[in-house]
């Protein structure tokens, strides 16, 4: 077991790698700087050529790529990943503010996806091609194919021009105010979650299915079993591994999603953050978010595979 | 103050005067409103911004995300008066007087004025505030440097005086010294911190509260403000809203109680949801639509296809879309404003024709004469943004109406100021805003050969000689005719084709009082004078 | 024919869903009233009505022509990005479970590298790079669909090499080449099309989360999520019909697509087949 975690966790590396490398690329292909960014505003003046590449210089932008990327690199090892080009505080200090809120809707929308998903899943496939099946697939469908930003707007607008209401703005910690927070953050939590547990019904329910047609589910009813045992004891266990791997590569996929109900919900949150420095150009930002996302998606399929190995003894550490 | 309540029984347009002739406001500066109710203390002001501020430095900041949150906390040497925006009134100069040959400037400095950080303010502070806009030291990069080309240096002769020593007369000194921008740092944090990036010091009516990035920026009443019984608010506080639906569903939920420039379209819905509650107030903004054709690139170089691609510009069109049919074609000085060119001067110039039909056909002529009977094709880069883009989509059907095929080219603004910066595009299809309504401003930063923003790299002989020259006329009347002059040499030379102003739109709660907008939002966003009535 | 609908009404519906998308965005041009692009000042905001049946956009362009010409503007985006994704997905996920060893190895670590990026960044990162194009935005999305057609055809590729057909095929002195193509492919086809399918509708949705964004397909093109973000969002008070449409037409498709896609696996799917 845990030579088998120790070979995962090295394998790691690599990718990271491979991340750290590709967005690196992408962001010095990506035309203009954050220099020219910061000398400029909507207001009229602009900079001359000298004094921006005076800035880039101050901002060690003329550095060889080879030199910025190591540097980049030997940061983040450090887990010190440098400071914002944009607004000159350390990268980790900006980030550990906006952790907490991506953190928070992340959960939320999980929980609100699997409460959602797997009922409706579950119903689904033991009364599959009934209206019971009919509905809820279109209204798990319907949540996939509504986009987020749009149910989000709509959201927004509805509460505010039928309801005066709006959630508060500006941002509340749960720990300082519960019941604020929660407001600011179920409407957000409640469109991802949705839009989440589209896909993780509809998966649930085919896995469930297939379950139901193995030798010894049928075995079960065979032995006279009643159908709601048969499904709560052996269906639910062994359909469980490919929801809950789906529902891994979709936490990734959520922190994506982050980025746009952040923006319509005005919550200070990672995704909003990364966007911001992706147009400002802000390098170290960029690739600390990206990698640090991708830290996490990686980390959420080694758990989902442990699980799936604790669910399936057949796959153990294959 | 002639604050137009919203009524249903009126008219939309007749409700949305309130902005249209700003002159008109007079210099009486506190109206009826005001007389009527006397100033109510306390309470917290609610605005926002669409982006939160890179760092607090005034003097190296360029976007209207620092300015408006940091404003109350700081003054000017002089500013523009809160309630009438033609008027250049004390701020921490109580009074100043200009030489005969109009090349020194002295200010006489108000006494008694602290820092937030309890330092005596002197003239060492201006002088260090203001050598670092003008000469900035290495790592300061002060972008206004250039619209102060003609103050060749500083003095102070004692703690209460400085003197502005002028190469030449610069007629427009006060009113761009008057900008929102050019505040005053304390000159001990500026020699030890070496910049004002983190720090909040000034001498303004508010002082920094709290900051939280990303999410807000609050300012609380300074107790020991120079002037006496300001300000009336307890503060103000400035949230960060990206989305403009957002922003204006928060004002309507009354979470704000101020929202600037917004759209026609968002002020109408205010206007449905919040009635008499709230006030709206429309302007015309400094900020000019245009075109640029880079001189530098064939076919553009010749005048007379620049001059076919202005007259296939349906400006009424254009302005009615974009400012929903209540703008006019305008030349470069803000249309509103004492420098306009008059619309009968204007239609004289190309471009400007009223019959469009006959003038595009000229047009066509014209293209032909230049070699393109079947017109050609273009592309024009375009900043990627819903005002940007919108005024992007018209161009290309107008200009296509004359047989230029324009493909649209959208970038983000990183990509977009690379692209511009190396005049590496053909059509560039935008805006552009300046802080005052002043021809030493707009043409010092958009038509002179070495402006900063002279993409079109057109550089006009006549055009250098009339800027010198107004610009050293301190009679306003003398001065108006030269600025005509000037505005229809660079408008028959199609230097950038210029469409008109944009117009936005001003929601304020009911209860904010003493408010009031101007054409541009770099003048007076300081809220000394604003209080809130029981609401 | 009716049987298959009794049998699967939800496929049935989003057969018919996907036929009329394709229509609209094959005959366009006949379907739309007016041009989707010409600019008329004097009728912006003419609310849905006879003339106009979607109503007009903020340039008083017809908003019913905009969303028929959206269709194939869709269309385009949806099938390029997939064919692209897909196949590049797919050639590599054949290869790396047919030959394995190192190749797969240095195959696979490339994919979870990309998978390791959120969908959304991936895209939102290529489009920044290279700039808001109707390609660009083609290639952005489709980058995001190669690894997980990757893995599925991988997967399916190395249960089929284990076979004693394939084996048998590899005994008789097929050449590696031919192997593959000729008795592995056609073991993959069945995965490949039901994942395409589904992907039809999530790179529609990319295309529109792009556009909403502002890195989506540059204007005047007339495509569906530039329609409903940009200045739709700027009307939506005053012209929710800007928006609104094109939201429907998004969903409609992206409804379609997902339910002709289950259909599909159910009929193609061999696991299932029978039941």
């Amino acid at each position: 077991m845990s030579r088998y975690l120790l070979r995962r966790l090295i394998a790691t590396v690599p990718v990271l790698i491979a991340v750290s490398m590709i967005v690196f690329v992408i962001m010095r292909v990506a035309p203009g700087d954050v220099a020219q960014m910061l000398l400029s505003g909507e207001s009229g003046s602009v900079a001359s050529a000298q004094e921006v590449r005076q800035l880039r210089q101050q901002l060690g932008l003329d550095r060889p790529y080879h030199v910025q990327y190591l540097t980049f690199l030997a940061g983040v090892a450090r887990l010190d990943p440098g400071t914002s080009l944009w607004t000159n505080e350390p990268v980790m200090v900006e980030l550990g503010r906006r952790i907490p809120v991506t953190l928070e809707l992340a959960v939320l929308a999980v929980v609100i996806s699997w409460t959602i998903a797997l009922p409706t899943g579950v119903l689904s496939a033991v009364f599959q091609d009934t209206w019971i099946d009919y509905v809820f697939r279109v209204f798990s469908v319907a949540g996939l194919a509504l986009p987020a930003f749009w149910t989000g707007t709509l959201l927004v607008l509805l509460l505010a021009q039928q309801f005066h209401w709006m959630p508060p703005l500006g941002y509340v910690s749960p720990t300082d105010n519960p019941r604020l927070n929660l407001q600011q953050f179920i409407w957000p939590a409640l469109i991802i979650g949705y839009a989440t547990a589209a896909i993780l019904s509809r998966i649930t329910r085919s896995s469930v299915l297939e379950v139901l047609r193995e030798d010894y589910v049928r075995t079960a009813h065979a032995k006279g079993l009643h159908g709601a045992m048969v499904v709560g004891r052996h269906v639910l266990k062994n359909a469980l591994a490919p929801v809950l791997t789906l529902s891994a590569v979709q936490m990734g996929n959520l922190l994506g999603g982050a980025v746009i109900s952040e923006t319509i919900f005005t919550l200070p949150g990672v995704g909003r953050f990364l966007v911001d420095a992706i147009l400002h150009r802000d390098y170290p930002v960029v690739q600390t978010i990206v990698i640090l996302f991708a830290v996490v998606v990686i980390a959420l399929n080694l758990i989902t595979d442990l699980l799936y190995a604790w669910f399936d003894p057949r796959t153990r550490y294959a | 103050m002639d604050q137009k309540r919203i009524d249903s029984s009126l008219s939309r347009r007749e409700l949305l005067v309130a902005g249209v002739g700003w002159a008109a406001w007079g210099a009486t500066p506190r109206g009826a409103g005001a007389a009527d109710e006397p100033p109510r203390y306390g309470g917290i002001l609610t605005q926002d911004t669409f982006a939160d501020a890179p760092h607090f430095d005034l003097h190296q900041s360029e976007t209207i995300a620092a300015l408006l949150p940091l404003a109350p906390c700081y003054n000017r040497l002089v500013q523009y008066d809160p309630f009438d925006s033609t008027r250049i009134v004390p701020d921490l100069a109580e009074r100043w007087e200009i030489s005969q040959d109009g090349r020194l400037y002295t200010f006489h400095l108000r006494r008694g004025v602290k820092f937030h950080h309890g330092k005596p303010f002197k003239a060492e502070d201006v002088r260090a505030s203001w050598d670092r806009i003008i000469d900035p030291p290495k790592g300061v990069f002060s972008v206004r440097k250039l619209i102060f080309d003609a103050v060749s240096g500083i003095e102070t002769p004692d703690d209460h005086t400085v003197r502005f020593v002028l190469k030449r007369p610069m007629a427009s000194l006060l009113a761009n010294i008057g900008q929102g921008w050019n505040v005053i740092f304390p000159k001990d944090v500026l020699d030890a911190k070496g910049d004002m990036k983190r720090d909040v010091v000034g001498t303004g009516p508010f002082k920094l509260k709290q900051y939280v990035r990303g999410v807000s920026l609050e300012v609380e009443k300074y107790p020991d403000y120079h002037v006496k019984g300001r300000p009336y608010l307890d503060g103000v506080k400035t949230f960060v809203i990206p989305d403009l639906n957002t922003a204006v569903n928060a004002y309507i939920a009354g979470q704000l109680l101020l929202h600037e420039a917004t759209t026609e379209s968002q002020a109408e819905q205010a206007r449905l949801r919040v009635g008499s509650r709230g006030v709206i107030a429309r302007l015309t903004q400094m900020s000019a639509l245009t075109m640029e054709m880079n001189a530098t690139r064939k076919p553009w170089s010749d005048p007379r296809v620049r001059q076919a691609a202005s007259m296939a510009i349906d400006r009424k069109e254009a302005v009615d879309v974009m400012t929903d049919g209540a703008g006019e074609p305008s030349g470069m000085m803000l249309s509103t404003g004492p420098w306009a060119l008059p619309a009968a001067e204007l239609q004289k110039l190309p471009g400007y024709a009223l019959d469009k039909a006959a003038e595009r056909a000229r047009a066509r002529k014209l293209l032909a004469e230049a070699g393109f009977p079947n017109g050609f094709k273009a592309t024009m880069i375009v900043r990627r943004g819903q005002q940007f883009e919108s005024a992007a989509v018209l161009l290309k059907d107008q200009l296509g109406q004359v047989g230029i095929d324009v493909n649209l080219e959208i970038h983000e603004t990183a990509a977009f100021y690379d692209k511009t910066r190396k005049r590496d595009f053909e059509l560039y299809g935008g805006s552009y805003s300046t802080a005052v309504d002043d021809p030493d401003a707009i043409f010092g930063q958009n038509y002179l050969c070495n402006a900063g923003r002279n993409y079109s790299a057109m550089c006009v002989p006549e055009v250098e000689k009339l800027f010198l020259e107004q610009s050293q006329i301190r009679d306003p009347k003398a001065r108006l005719p030269v600025v005509h002059q000037l505005q229809r040499v660079a408008l028959q030379n199609v230097m950038k084709a210029v469409l008109g102003f944009r117009v936005t739109f001003y929601l304020y709660a009911g209860v904010v009082r003493n408010y009031r907008p101007h054409y541009s939002r770099y003048l007076s966003e300081s809220r000394e004078q604003v209080w809130l009535a029981r609401g | 024919m009716m049987d298959a609908v009794r049998r699967k009404p939800m496929g049935a519906v989003g057969a018919v869903l996907v036929c009329s998308l394709v229509v609209m965005a094959i005959f366009a041009d006949q379907i739309a009233r007016h041009n989707p692009d010409r600019v008329r000042a004097v009728q912006r905001f003419q609310p849905p009505g006879r003339v106009f049946w979607f109503g007009t956009d903020d340039f008083g362009r017809d908003v019913f022509s905009r969303v028929v010409h959206g269709a194939r503007i869709s269309l385009q985006i949806g099938i390029a990005a997939v064919l692209l994704g897909t196949s590049v997905g797919a050639l590599s996920g054949l290869i790396s479970g047919y030959v394995g060893g190192r190749t797969d190895l240095t195959i696979q670590r490339v994919m979870d590298a990309l998978m390791a990026f959120p969908t959304l960044v991936l895209a939102l990162a290529v489009v920044a790079a290279l700039g808001a194009s109707l390609f660009n935005v083609i290639v952005a999305v489709a980058l995001t669909l190669i690894p997980a057609a990757n893995r599925v055809v991988r997967s399916v590729a190395l249960s089929v090499r284990e076979t004693a057909y394939v084996m048998a095929a590899r005994g008789l002195g097929g050449s590696e080449p031919r192997v593959v193509f000729v008795h592995v492919l056609p073991y993959c086809f069945a995965p490949y099309v039901v994942i395409a399918t589904a992907n039809l509708g999530t790179a529609i949705l990319a295309e529109a989360a792009l556009g909403f964004l502002g890195l989506g397909v540059p204007p005047p093109t007339p495509a569906w999520g530039s329609m409903l973000s940009g200045a739709a969002q700027g009307y939506l008070f005053r012209a929710p019909w800007m928006a609104i449409y094109p939201g429907v037409a998004i969903s409609l498709a992206v409804f379609g697509f997902n339910m002709f896609g289950d259909a599909l696996r159910d009929v193609l799917d061999p696991k299932l087949k029978g039941h």
